[in-house]
C-alpha cells in the first residue's frame, strides 16, 4: 500500500502492538520450550506412567494357628463393587441399573462414590462384601455396566465356635486420617488394617505387602492386558502361630454369662498363654466386611461394655491374693517366723479407727499358714505393721507390681503399687497415717491391677521367683525367608527372696484349697496338686470382686490360673468355683 | 447494478489472499487433530465431529464472505442498531433457564445452540469503531472514554453473571485495545488497567505494598493535578481493600480456577488435573510428536475437553515442537499482517475494525495456550480456527471478514477523524 495517505496508526503505537504480540508469542513459545524440550524426558515418562492403570492388590492377612496348628483366623474371598469415576459419569442408565442390583438408592451410590474418589481415573469403592447372588448379578448385567468392576479382597474368617475378640482382635478398612500417618509403611486407601487383640499387636507380621497390577488399558479404557514386567507381585502376610489352646479358649469364654470376667490360663515357666478372655466380648466375625450399624450401637451401648478387654485394661483392686507380698516380705526381712502367732477377734483397732476381718466373728489365734488359708485380715494388719510401708513396697515393686507386663496384646493399663512418694503427692505430706497401709497390705485402698498384672504375680509365686511376660504369640512364619521364627519375650527373676519363704508360700496357698478351711476348699481336686489364693475386693461402686489366682505343680500341667469375677461378691464364692472348672478340665481332657 | 458488479470486483481484488491461505491451513490442521482428538476412546464420533467442524467451515466462509462484502459504510451506519440488538441477545438467556452447566450462555433454537456472547464480540467492535472513528481525540480525558468504557460495560457484565469470565475479559481487552489504537494516553490507560492490577495484588500484602509505591510513582509523574492525584490513589487502595470481600461473593469454580493459576497441582482433581495432564502432553510430545493419532494422553484420554480447549495439548503431543514453531509463524503472521493493515489502512473506522478483530483472536490465542501450557488459569477459551466447536470457528471466520473488510479501500462517507 502507498504511502499516499495518513495513517490512522502512528508508528508508535504500531510498533507497539506488534511488539506486545511478539512478547506474547514469545512467553508461549519460551514455555512450550520448556516443557517439550528441556523437561521432555521427565513428561515422557510421566505419560507412559499414564498408560497403565494401576491395580492394587490386597496382600492376604497371614493366617492365625493355635498352639496345636489349628487355624483360628484365615481368609476367604470377598467381593467389593468399585467404579471408574470418569467412566460411569458418563451414563445415568448404569446408575440405576447399579441401584436395582444393590437395592440402594443411586443418590447414595454417587454419595459413596464422591466419599470414597481419589482421582477420576483411579476405582472408587461403592460397596463392599457382596453376597453370592449380588455377584451373580453384577456379572449378568456386565455389558449394562462400564466403568463398573468387582474386585475381590480376601476377609476374615473364623474357625467354628472362635469368638475371642478380645485376643484376636479384628481387621477394618483403614480411615482417611491414618492413612497419612501410615502411608509410608505401604498403606492404601481401601486396606484392612488390625484393630485390637494380635491383629493389632502383630500388623506388622500379618500384613503382608500389597501387589500393583499394572495393566496397560487402551483407547475405550478396557484393560490391554497386564505388563508383569512392571507389576509387583502380593506378599502374603506371615503366619502367626499362637500359645492359645483353641478348645481351652472356647471352654473358658462359655464358663459363665451372668457377670462379667475375666479368666486368663498360662504356662507358668514362660508364659504362654493357653486361653485369655475377657467377658463379656464380641464376635469378631461381625467386623469382616462391612460392619451392621446396629451391632455396632448395641456394643458401644451395652452397659456392661464388652468392648474394654478386662483382662488387660480393667483397673481393680486386688484384694485378698495380695496378701502374699506382705508376707513373702516378712518372712524375708525376719520379721516374724512363719509360726509365728496373731489373734483375730473380728477387727483390729488402730488409733481411733477400727479395721475388720472378713469374719465378724474372729478366727482366733493363727499362725502364718492358717492366716493364709483362712485370708485372716487381722493377721496381716499386725505383720504390717512391723514391716512397713518402705519394705512391703520394696517387696511388691520386685514383683512387678504397678508396671506393665508387656503382653502381646495392644492398650495394656498399667496399675498402681503405692510408695511413700506416691501417698504424699496424692494425700500430701501429713495427709495419710499408716492406716492406709492397713488396706493396701490386704489388697485394697490404693493398690490398682490389672488381671494379667496378677497372672505375671501367679507365675512368680509358682515359680518361685521367676518373672516372666505373659504372652499369645508363639512363633512367626516368615513367608520371604521362608523359615519359622520363634518369637521370644523377656524374662527375670526375683533376686533375694530364699527357697524357705517360697515353700511356706507355697504351704499356705496349698492349704487355701486343700485346707479345712481353706477359702478355695471348691477348687480342690483329686488328681491335681493345686495351689491358690481367693480375693475379695471391696468395690465402693457395688458388688465387691471375686478373685482367684491359682496354679497346678504339675510336670503335664505347669499351668496358672487368673480368676476374676466383676461384682461377684466373694472371691470363693465366684472365682474358685471357675477355676475348678478348668482344673476339671485340664483332668478331663489329660484323660483322654 | 454495473456498480454493484463494479464493488465486488473491487473487493475480490483487494482479497488479502495470504490471510485466507494461512487461515484455511490452520482450520484444516485443526480437522485432522479434531479427529484424532476426538475418535480416542470411540468408534464412530471421532468421525462425526470432524464432518460437524468441516460444516461449520463452509458455514465460515459462508459468513466471512457475507461480512466481507458489507459496505464499510453498512456497518458505520448500523453500529447502534446492532449494538441494541446484541445487548437484547445476550438478555435473552437468563429468561430462558440455562440448562447447560447451569449457566446462561445459550440460546436454544432447537436445531443449533447459539451463544449471543459470540455476537456482541462483532457487535462490540462495531460501536466502539464508530465511536472512535468519529469522535475527537478530546483533551479531556475522561469524557472521551466514558461512553466507550459503558458501551463495553454493558455486555461485560450481563456475560460476567452469566457467568463467563473468559469472555467477559474479551471484551474488556478488545475495547482497551481499540482505546489505545485510537490515540488514548497510554497513562489513561494506566489508570483503567490499574484497579484491576490493585485486585490481583490485594491478595498478598508484599505485593500490594510494591504496587502501591509503584502506583503512587506513576501518577506523580504524570499527573500535574494534586486532587485528582490523590483520588486516583485513594480510589486505588479502595478497591484493594475491598477485594476480598468481593472474592467471597465468587463462584467455588471461578476461585478455582483463578487459585489454580498459581498453583496446578493444588486441586488434582479439578482444573489443576487438566492442567497437569496438559503439560505432561505436550511435554511428551518433544520435538518431533508422538506421530499422528498415536498420542498416548490424547488416546487414553487424559486431557478432557481435549478437541476444544485443549487442542494446542493434542497437536503439541502428537506433532511435536516442530510443528508448534510451525503454527505459531502462521499466527503470527496473520497478527502482525493485520497490525500492519490497521496501521496503514485508508480510514479509522476501517483500522479500528482491524484492531478490534485482531485483538480478540490474538487474546483467543493467548489465553488458549497460556492455559494449554500451564501459565493461564483455566478460562475455556478455545483456539481459534483449531479447537473444535462450530460457533467458534464460524465468529472466527466472521473476525477475519471484518479485518479484511476494514483493510479495503472503501472510505465511509462520514467524518474520520485521526
Amino acid at each position: 500500500m502507498a504511502q499516499s495517505h495518513e495513517n490512522t496508526l502512528t508508528p508508535v503505537q504500531y510498533y507497539i502492538l506488534i511488539g506486545i504480540t511478539t512478547l506474547l508469542f514469545g512467553i508461549l513459545l519460551f514455555r512450550i520450550y520448556d516443557l517439550q524440550i528441556r523437561r521432555y524426558s521427565d513428561l515422557s515418562s510421566a505419560a507412559v506412567e499414564n498408560m497403565y492403570r494401576k491395580y492394587n492388590v490386597p496382600a492376604p492377612r497371614g493366617i492365625i494357628y493355635d498352639r496345636y496348628n489349628r487355624p483360628l483366623v484365615y481368609n476367604q474371598s470377598n467381593y467389593d463393587l468399585e467404579v471408574y469415576p470418569f467412566e460411569i459419569k458418563q451414563s445415568e442408565h448404569t446408575w440405576e441399573v447399579l441401584s436395582e442390583i444393590l437395592d440402594v438408592p443411586a443418590e447414595t451410590l454417587k454419595e459413596r462414590m464422591e466419599k470414597n474418589m481419589n482421582g477420576y481415573y483411579r476405582p472408587a469403592k461403592i460397596a463392599s462384601s457382596l453376597d453370592f447372588r449380588t455377584v451373580s448379578l453384577i456379572e449378568e448385567y456386565q455389558l449394562e455396566l462400564s466403568g463398573v468392576t468387582l474386585t475381590s479382597r480376601p476377609t476374615r474368617q473364623y474357625a467354628q465356635g472362635v469368638q475371642a475378640g478380645h485376643l484376636l482382635g479384628y481387621t477394618a478398612e483403614i480411615d482417611k486420617n491414618s492413612i497419612e500417618l501410615l502411608s509410608n509403611q505401604g498403606y492404601r486407601p481401601g486396606d484392612y488394617i488390625g484393630v485390637k487383640g494380635v491383629e493389632k499387636s502383630y500388623e506388622k507380621e500379618l500384613k503382608g505387602t500389597n501387589g500393583t497390577r499394572h495393566v496397560r488399558v487402551n483407547a475405550y479404557g478396557m484393560d490391554f492386558g497386564e505388563d508383569f514386567s512392571k507389576s509387583i507381585p502380593v506378599v502374603p502376610g506371615n503366619d502367626l502361630y499362637l500359645t492359645i489352646n483353641m478348645d481351652l479358649q472356647n471352654y473358658v469364654e462359655s464358663l459363665a454369662d451372668t457377670l462379667p470376667f475375666s479368666v486368663t490360663v498360662l504356662d507358668y515357666t514362660n508364659g504362654e498363654i493357653l486361653a485369655m478372655t475377657s467377658q463379656p466380648g464380641f464376635d469378631p466375625a461381625i467386623f469382616s466386611g462391612t460392619v451392621e450399624t446396629d451391632d455396632w450401637l448395641a456394643l458401644l451401648n451395652d452397659p456392661y461394655k464388652p468392648l474394654i478387654n478386662r483382662t488387660v485394661q480393667g483397673l481393680y483392686p486386688p484384694g485378698s491374693i495380695f496378701k502374699l507380698v506382705g508376707a513373702v516380705a516378712a518372712l524375708e526381712e525376719h520379721v516374724i517366723s512363719p509360726s509365728k502367732e496373731y489373734h483375730c477377734s473380728g477387727s483390729y483397732r488402730l488409733g481411733r479407727r477400727v479395721y475388720k476381718c472378713w469374719k465378724e466373728t474372729g478366727h482366733g489365734t493363727l499362725d502364718l499358714y492358717g492366716a493364709i488359708e483362712n485370708s485372716c485380715n487381722v493377721y496381716f494388719y499386725n505383720l504390717i505393721q512391723e514391716v512397713g510401708l518402705e519394705r512391703w513396697y520394696r517387696y511388691g515393686h520386685a514383683f512387678r507390681v504397678g508396671t506393665l507386663t508387656g503382653i502381646d496384646i495392644p492398650e495394656e493399663k498399667v496399675g498402681i503399687l503405692p510408695d511413700k512418694r506416691y501417698l504424699d503427692e496424692k494425700y500430701g505430706r501429713n495427709g495419710w497415717t499408716v492406716g492406709l497401709l492397713l488396706n493396701m497390705v490386704i489388697g485394697q485402698g490404693d493398690v490398682l491391677v490389672t488381671p494379667i498384672d496378677m497372672a505375671r504375680y501367679t507365675c512368680l509365686l509358682a515359680t518361685q521367683g521367676k518373672i516372666i511376660t505373659p504372652h499369645v504369640g508363639r512363633a512367626v512364619y516368615d513367608i520371604k525367608e521362608e523359615k519359622l521364627r520363634m518369637l521370644s519375650f523377656p524374662e527375670d527373676s526375683v533376686r533375694g527372696v530364699h527357697a524357705q519363704v517360697w515353700d511356706v508360700i507355697h504351704e499356705g496357698m496349698r492349704r487355701v484349697v486343700a485346707g479345712e478351711n481353706g477359702t478355695a476348699k471348691v477348687a480342690n481336686i483329686p488328681h491335681l496338686e493345686v495351689y491358690g489364693k481367693t480375693g475379695t475386693a471391696q468395690n465402693p461402686h457395688g458388688d465387691a470382686h471375686g478373685w482367684f489366682i491359682g496354679f497346678v505343680k504339675d510336670a503335664q500341667f505347669p499351668y496358672a490360673i487368673v480368676v476374676f469375677v466383676e461384682n461377684g461378691k466373694s472371691g470363693s464364692g465366684s472365682a474358685a468355683p471357675m477355676a475348678r472348672k478348668i482344673f476339671d478340665y485340664f483332668w478331663k481332657v489329660s484323660a483322654f | 447494478m454495473k456498480n454493484n458488479i463494479q464493488y465486488l470486483r473491487d473487493k475480490i481484488s483487494e482479497l488479502d489472499f495470504l490471510t485466507l491461505a494461512i487461515v484455511l491451513v490452520l482450520t484444516i490442521i485443526g480437522l485432522f487433530s479434531i479427529y484424532s482428538a476426538s475418535s480416542a476412546g470411540k468408534t464412530d464420533q471421532g468421525s462425526s465431529q470432524f464432518v460437524i467442524q468441516l460444516i461449520a467451515l463452509f458455514l465460515g466462509l459462508g459468513f466471512f464472505v457475507l461480512i466481507y462484502i458489507t459496505p464499510k459504510q453498512f456497518l458505520l451506519s448500523n453500529a447502534w442498531f446492532f449494538y441494541i440488538v446484541g445487548v437484547l441477545l445476550l438478555l435473552i438467556p437468563f429468561f430462558t433457564s440455562g440448562t447447560i452447566a447451569e449457566t446462561n450462555r445459550w440460546i436454544d433454537l432447537k436445531i443449533v445452540r447459539v451463544q449471543p456472547s459470540e455476537f456482541m464480540k462483532f457487535f462490540l467492535i462495531l460501536i466502539l469503531a464508530r465511536y472512535f472513528s468519529t469522535t475527537k481525540n478530546s483533551t479531556e480525558a475522561f469524557r472521551y472514554v466514558f461512553k466507550p468504557l459503558i458501551l463495553t460495560l454493558i455486555p461485560f457484565v450481563l456475560v460476567f453473571i452469566q457467568p463467563d469470565l473468559g469472555t467477559s475479559l474479551v471484551y474488556l481487552a478488545v475495547f482497551i485495545g481499540m482505546l489505545y489504537a485510537s490515540g488514548y494516553r497510554v497513562y489513561y490507560i494506566f489508570l483503567l488497567i490499574a484497579p484491576m492490577i490493585t485486585v490481583v495484588a490485594a491478595f498478598n500484602l508484599t505485593a500490594f505494598t510494591i504496587w502501591g509505591i509503584l502506583l503512587g510513582l506513576i501518577i506523580f509523574f504524570n499527573q500535574t493535578n494534586i486532587f485528582a492525584s490523590s483520588g486516583i490513589f485513594i480510589g486505588n487502595i479502595g478497591v484493594g481493600l475491598i477485594t476480598p470481600l468481593i472474592w467471597n461473593h465468587l463462584k467455588p469454580y471461578q476461585q478455582t480456577r483463578i487459585l489454580t493459576m498459581f498453583n496446578a497441582e493444588m486441586d488434582p482433581l479439578g482444573a489443576g488435573y487438566q492442567v497437569l495432564q496438559s503439560q505432561i502432553a505436550i511435554g511428551s510430545g518433544g520435538l518431533r510428536g508422538k506421530g499422528f493419532m498415536a498420542g498416548t494422553q490424547t488416546h487414553l484420554r487424559f486431557l478432557p475437553e481435549q478437541h476444544t480447549d485443549f487442542i494446542f495439548s493434542v497437536i503439541a503431543e502428537e506433532l511435536g515442537f516442530i510443528m508448534v514453531v510451525i503454527l505459531f509463524i502462521l499466527f503470527f503472521t496473520l497478527f502482525t499482517r493485520w497490525f500492519r493493515m490497521a496501521y496503514q489502512a485508508r480510514d479509522k473506522f476501517g483500522a479500528m475494525l482491524i484492531v478490534g478483530g485482531t485483538i480478540v483472536l490474538l487474546f483467543h490465542f493467548f489465553i488458549n495456550i497460556g492455559m494449554a501450557v500451564g501459565i493461564l488459569p483455566v478460562t475455556g477459551k478455545p483456539l481459534p480456527f483449531l479447537s473444535y466447536g462450530g460457533s467458534f470457528l464460524v465468529t472466527c471466520y466472521g473476525l477475519v471478514g471484518m479485518i479484511l473488510n476494514g483493510n479495503s479501500e472503501q472510505i465511509p462517507r462520514v467524518l474520520t477523524y485521526r
